[in-house]
């Protein structure tokens, strides 16, 4: 290996290479109670139906 | 059915509510306050999905009362971020160290972690995988989330974080 070989952050910061983390977008709505569920969604004249068995 | 006046402090703001005596809080905390960031997986205190932080505990919030809470300063996952609108130590941790894929289960394991690190501010590992443990993620494997409470006990301690060899 030669001393040109990036970093495994460098390959990271540029998302290039194999095994790159990348982070996902959805990631900062979802660690902040954003995530907008099924069960979070409020629309208007919505029913609701409950399954008894 | 009679309904009862509740009051209590969630999030820093004083807020309050009618509420049936069979109104479990993680429905108020949903359906009246309208903060759905908090889930519910199991309705049986199995699962986690709906920890929030109640006057300095982890509580599962499908398996109390809206009326216990009286008086209570609880904590959301909406009440997690810094106080600037930047992501918190854990909450960073959980984006950087892929700690979540579907997202369901990490409101509650981040109030969960967060006041696991109150407790103990340099968990093992062996005691984050403990302290979680009343948390079950369907996604990671568990792997990563407690990469992410390692992650953010380090940024909170100063440390750097050293990611263990895989």
């Amino acid at each position: 290996m030669n001393d040109m070989t990036p970093t495994r952050e460098q390959r990271e910061a540029k998302l290039e290479g194999m095994g790159c983390k990348r982070k996902r977008v959805e990631d900062a709505r979802f660690t902040q109670g954003k995530g907008n569920y099924v069960d979070d969604l409020k629309l208007p004249g919505m029913l609701h139906g409950d399954f008894v068995r | 059915m009679a309904k009862t006046h509740v009051t209590m402090k969630v999030n820093g703001a004083e807020v309050e509510g009618l509420v049936e005596p069979r109104t479990l809080l993680v429905h108020f905390i949903r359906e009246n306050l309208l903060l759905t960031g908090t889930h519910i997986g199991c309705e049986t205190t199995h699962c986690g999905a709906c920890t929030v932080d109640l006057d300095g505990m982890s509580v599962k919030s499908c398996t109390m009362f809206a009326v216990q809470a009286q008086g209570a300063e609880i904590t959301t996952i909406e009440g997690v971020a810094n106080a600037d609108g930047s992501l918190s130590a854990l909450q960073e941790g959980f984006r950087m160290m892929h700690g979540l894929q579907c997202g369901f289960c990490t409101p509650g394991m981040i109030l969960r972690a967060q006041r696991l690190l109150q407790e103990n501010p340099s968990p093992t590992e062996a005691e984050i995988r403990m302290g979680i443990s009343g948390n079950i993620c369907r996604c990671t494997g568990y792997q990563n989330i407690v990469k992410a409470i390692q992650y953010a006990a380090d940024k909170i301690n100063g440390v750097e974080f050293k990611e263990a060899a895989e």
